[in-house]
């Protein structure tokens, strides 16, 4: 194990513990700020720092705070403690554990040695996932039952009933997209979804499974307790369900926990289906062959983009009332030099890449990170729309979820299998 | 009309004199006859008074010149196909004997003698479950006897446990100690409320669950009595008009109008044409903001929340205009015995425009969210069914009446100023259920700002309070300058609006249904009693009927249909 | 003119509507396009920023409660006790002393206003015969961090100015 192998490894930890945890921030703040837009209204925008509110991100470090500092109640009916403070535990590092199998990047091919851009890059791929997940719905019960508390053990009964119900949905889906891909490795996967149809349509997997990602989507939000299919946490029906008697860090357990379950899922989504890393139409490979394009497209590209932000900032992010020596102004200033400042940073990086060290191992770590941000872009855009389809639409009840579950995803998977390997056979 | 009534009455029951009060037609009964009486007003089809609108009582006490028992009972009902009302009234020789109950005829009979009970003490035999209903059960005495000292404060200690008579209805609809005690079927008990972000207002909804399925239900109200009837009786009739806003909070101005219209129609009074479409305008926009609040939290009940906002955000422009004109947001008090109290500002009419198509942009966004999408039909559709003879049983007026398909709207079947000229539609639904209930308040706003459009093409000019010296206070000039001016400000102001005595009953559209007001007046300016009618009471009366057998989602959802205000619930 | 009964339609007989994706992305398209109209110009926003952003008073307003003065500073009120009588919740206590200016025979020395138990419809200013009492402080917010600094008395009834002119207040806005 070279210096080189024990780098990797743990910059690929590192990413596979750390980006979800901080895209709990990201997510938090987007369901809010999301929220307040989509109903017209403005979200929280007054937590600041020396007057920089980025937009509300600063809020998750005041409610960060708040959580600490809550007095942590153990309410006194309760008869096992033990089960009662392992239950949020349990929910989050199944969510969190379920993150190791996806891929961010394309293989990394550095000299002769090839690193599989997982956090632990192991071949069962899916299969990990279908486990951890599963076992997620184990921390819902343990809260529900013991919480001695019928509200709780209502949302842990439908939360269990839901879970199983549309696991079954979800493993089937996956099954027609496995006979496709011809594998159960998320990299190999990955990098299947490189090609190309008939030459010019990207070989992703909503085009190989129509009816299989629409499934595979709505089982996904049914598996993380998103609306609708959030009746496991009802706050109108039955207050707030399973996390009904707890408080402080606990609560917040199980809020950043449903967090990164929603980041996994759209993670996930976006592997199988929505061609993980690639950009459209430039595969690895072609990036890598034509790296100076490439580059030279990007110091184009970036003063373009910054140049539109920064007017949209400074028409925005203005005091809507008169106020005498506004901050928000000298709020927008400073954003505007930073942002400016990092596209000369990155416009500086890029030259230097250019003028000295084009061809060879930069290339490659060039196309990583362009691969890494593009994961990040798509899955960023998937976790949007679990927030915009959670504040369009009123939620199930509880029988009919199940018969959605049993009585109607479950035959249509069972079709789509029918279908895609009636369709395997007859091209093979 | 009422001629007819009449008629028949004698008919049927040649000794008893009916006379004419205002729209009703008034008897009076014996306590022995007053079983078959009510049976057969209830039963014989040329009669079919279907609608018990309201049971009060009153305690003659320290009325002057009183012949003959100290408590009357008084029962209002309606034919509404026919639009007659009649009135009822019974003596009771002694209150612990009280009268034999009707609840076995009309449903909305349990509560309203449970709420005689509580106030009066007068007991009914026969009643199901004759308890307390608005104070607490811990409370002693009846308030609204003249004989009870207000200042006595009698605080509850002890919540009340309902198990007696939770296991009574599990009784009644079949349910054993043996079912209860074996595993399979256990009866799990639920309390939904009083505090449950979903309970709008505090209501305690006690539920026996089986699962999810709710197999029975008895509810407990009261929490927000404030005693305002008990209040009224020490006020003068203009001084009781800033209570009426707080009945029901979300349509203020609709209380104040019907408050007002029952006293001036008493007096005798016609207001002066202004202030009649004064009165349509306020009362039809208030009407819309009572429907906007109701379908917002009821959509938010089932997940929707981003409908509250697109309706919400229109409602809280609206108190920009609102408070331009009557200098409060909520709490109008804006009409006063006579008129209005002021009139409209300049530029009045642009200002109710914007806000009408505002109203109109966001509804129509919150319907494209809910109108088609199946999510709304799966939870709303057929649940909660409330059917049309249920709900005439139980005293069902105003929207969730007419959600069942049957089309009975003051508006259209006792029409008063100038409603018969306007040209709207009266929307109604067919199965009774949480749809129907949602879709006719959708499609009454709509109706709503048809008709304040077409009202404020044609409001006249002129004045808006009526020229007449017994209820108007005179222009602030005549006060400060002249004598007579002077006094006759000081007289209203000291001894009220005075009203002849006797006893009436008048009733108003308002959002929820029929909100009637009966006095009884000893001739001075202050009422000797004030019952109000509220349509929340007996739509709450009737809950059970509608949620056992279904699911605690629904009953959640329920509760938002037929939208129940704490203030005029409990009053 | 007439007055229709029209029963509603029930809605999701349709095949696309029993769809559930169909009508859920039509849905989707409205907020987001409330999203977009929001993100890019943010000024539209049912947002109003209190405290800074006061709402807009208007001269019926009922706020707090002021006493009125003659031109040379006296008290217009001539402890008649008609506001007093009218208050639905019997919130003010007004105690009379004589007058000795001429221009009336009593005026208060005592004139308290409970303001907790005040319910702000304003028949203190309809009963009033001189035009002594006024709710037009423009003052909407009335709170305290003590109950008895919540019962005012006749000084500082006195000191608060009206909040509108003259003209404003008599037409009554527009």
């Amino acid at each position: 194990m070279s210096a080189l192998d024990i780098l990797i490894i743990l910059l690929r930890v590192a990413f596979g513990a750390f980006v979800p945890l901080s895209f709990v921030a990201v997510l938090v703040w987007m369901e809010r700020r999301g929220a307040a837009f989509f109903q017209d209204r403005a979200g929280p925008n007054r937590c600041n720092v020396y007057g920089i509110r980025a937009g509300g991100l600063i809020q998750n470090l005041a409610d960060g705070i708040k959580l600490i500092f809550k007095e942590d109640i153990v309410p006194g009916h309760i008869q096992h403690k033990l089960y009662f403070i392992l239950a949020p535990m349990l929910v989050f590092i199944t969510a969190l554990l379920c993150f190791a199998v996806i891929p961010f990047a394309d293989v990394l091919v550095l000299g002769d040695r090839e690193y599989v851009m997982q956090a632990v890059p192991m071949d069962v791929g899916i299969l990990w996932f279908l486990a951890v997940v599963g076992f997620g719905v184990y921390g819902i019960i343990l809260a529900g039952w013991s919480s001695h508390n019928k509200y709780g053990v209502l949302g842990g009964l439908r939360a269990a009933a839901q879970v199983i119900s549309y696991e079954i949905p979800m493993g089937l889906s996956l099954v027609s997209l496995l006979a496709v891909y011809g594998t159960v490795d998320l990299s190999a996967i990955a990098q299947y979804q490189g090609q190309l149809l008939f030459g010019f349509i990207p070989a992703w997997g909503f085009v190989l499974q129509p009816l299989g990602v629409i499934i595979f989507i709505v089982a996904a939000f049914a598996e993380t307790n998103r609306t609708p299919f959030d009746l496991a946490e009802g706050e109108s029906e039955i207050v707030a369900g399973y996390h009904v008697e707890y408080s402080s860090m606990k609560f917040a357990l199980f809020f950043m926990g449903e967090y990164v379950a929603m980041f996994v899922s759209s993670a996930l989504i976006v592997t199988l289906y929505f061609g993980s890393y690639q950009i459209p139409w430039l595969s690895t490979e072609t990036l890598v062959a034509h790296a100076r394009p490439v580059v030279i497209l990007l110091m184009i590209g970036l003063p373009v983009i910054a140049y539109f932000f920064a007017g949209w900032i400074k028409k925005n992010n203005r005091t809507h009332y008169y106020r005498a020596d506004d901050p928000r102004s000298r709020e927008t200033a400073i954003y505007v030099s930073l942002l400016w400042s990092l596209v000369v940073v990155l416009e500086v990086i890029l030259l230097i890449y250019l003028i000295f060290a084009a061809g060879g191992a930069a290339d490659r770590i060039l196309v990583l990170l362009l691969q890494i941000g593009s994961f990040l872009i798509k899955t960023f855009l998937m976790c949007f729309v679990y927030v915009w389809v959670r504040w369009t639409l009123p939620r199930f009840r509880y029988d009919q979820l199940q018969k959605i579950g049993w009585e109607k995803m479950l035959p249509l998977a069972l079709l789509n299998i029918f279908i895609t390997g009636a369709i395997i056979v007859s091209f093979s | 009309m009422t001629d007819t009534v009449s008629e028949k009455l004698r008919a049927l029951f040649p000794d008893i004199e009916p006379q004419k009060v205002l729209d009703a037609t008034v008897i009076d009964v014996e306590p022995e006859r007053l079983m078959v009486v009510m049976e057969r007003l209830k039963t014989y089809p040329d009669l079919d008074f279907s609608l018990l609108l309201d049971i009060t009582a009153v305690d003659y006490l320290t009325y002057p010149g009183q012949q003959g028992g100290r408590f009357r009972v008084v029962y209002t009902l309606r034919n509404w196909k026919r639009n007659w009302l009649l009135q009822v009234r019974t003596p009771v020789a002694d209150p612990e004997l009280g009268l034999p109950t009707v609840s076995g005829l009309w449903g909305a009979a349990d509560w309203a003698e449970r709420e005689v009970y509580d106030q009066y003490g007068i007991r009914f035999q026969g009643h199901p479950d004759l308890r307390r209903i608005l104070n607490h059960w811990q409370f002693e005495g009846h308030p609204l006897r003249k004989d009870y000292d207000i200042y006595k404060g009698q605080v509850c200690y002890e919540p009340d446990r309902l198990e007696k008579e939770i296991r009574a209805r599990l009784a009644a609809k079949g349910i054993d100690q043996s079912t209860m005690s074996d595993i399979n079927t256990e009866m799990m008990f639920l309390n939904l409320g009083p505090s449950h972000p979903a309970t709008h207002g505090a209501i305690r909804i006690f539920t026996a669950l089986d699962g999810e399925t709710i197999m029975a239900n008895v509810n407990e109200i009261g929490y927000l009595h404030r005693g305002f009837e008990k209040t009224a009786e020490n006020r003068t009739y203009n001084q009781i008009i800033p209570l009426t806003d707080r009945l029901n909070y979300c349509s203020a101005l609709m209380n104040n109008i019907a408050y007002v219209k029952a006293v001036e129609s008493w007096l005798g009074i016609e207001i002066t044409d202004r202030a009649m479409f004064m009165r349509v305008i306020l009362g039809e926009f208030f009407r819309v903001q009572d429907h906007l609040v109701c379908l917002a939290a009821n959509l938010v009940d089932m997940g929707g929340l981003t409908n509250y906002w697109y309706l919400y955000n229109e409602k809280e422009a609206s108190y920009d205009f609102i408070s331009r004109l009557t200098g409060a947001r909520l709490t109008s008090s804006f009409t006063r015995i006579g008129g209005m109290y002021r009139d409209f500002y300049e530029g009045w009419e642009a200002d109710l425009e914007r806000q009408l198509q505002a109203i109109e942009k966001g509804v129509n966004d919150s319907l494209k969210l809910v109108l088609q999408n199946r999510i709304v039909h799966d939870r709303t559709q057929g649940t909660c069914v409330l059917s049309p003879e249920k709900a005439l049983s139980y005293g069902y007026t105003g929207p969730n009446l007419r959600s069942t398909g049957i089309a009975f709207d003051l508006r259209k079947d006792n029409p008063y100023y100038h409603y018969d000229s306007f040209d709207f539609d009266i929307p109604i639904g067919s199965r009774g259920d949480i749809y129907d209930r949602i879709m006719v308040r959708f499609e009454e706003i709509f109706e709503s700002i048809k008709i304040i459009r077409q009202a404020v093409k044609r409001i006249p000019a002129g004045p808006v309070f009526v020229d007449d010296h017994r209820v108007a206070l005179p222009p602030k000039e005549q006060v400060y300058h002249k004598i007579e001016g002077l006094a006759n400000h000081f007289k209203l102001i000291f001894e009220g609006v005075k009203t002849p005595a006797g006893e009436w009953y008048d009733s108003y559209e308002a959002a929820n249904g029929e909100l009637g007001f009966h006095f009884v007046s000893d001739g001075s300016g202050t009422p000797y009693k004030l019952k109000v009618r509220p349509p929340c009471f007996y739509a709450m009366s009737g809950f059970h009927e509608m949620i056992e057998g279904e699911m605690i989602a629904d009953a959640i959802i329920n509760l938002g249909s037929i939208n129940i205000i704490g203030g005029e619930l409990d009053r | 003119m007439s007055i229709k009964v029209r029963v509603v339609e029930r809605k999701g007989r349709t095949f696309l509507e029993q769809l559930y994706l169909v009508e859920v992305v039509k849905g989707m398209t409205v907020t987001l396009g409330h999203f977009f109209r929001n993100l890019l110009d943010n000024s539209r926003l049912y947002v109003r920023h209190y405290p800074e952003v006061k709402p807009e008073i208007s001269p019926r307003w009922r706020g707090r409660h002021r006493l009125t003065r003659h031109e040379d500073g006296s008290v217009k009120c001539v402890a008649c006790f008609m506001c007093q009588t009218n208050c639905p919740s019997n919130c003010i206590m007004i105690e009379a002393g004589e007058r000795f200016d001429g221009r009336s025979e009593k005026m208060p020395v005592k004139f308290d206003i409970d303001l907790l138990e005040c319910i702000y419809c304003g028949y203190c200013v309809e009963a009033c015969p001189m035009d002594a009492i006024r709710m037009d402080t423009g003052i909407f917010s009335v709170t305290s961090n003590s109950r008895e600094s919540l019962l005012i008395g006749l000084e500082q009834l006195m000191e608060t100015p009206g909040g509108f002119s003259e003209v404003d207040y008599h037409k009554g806005g527009g």
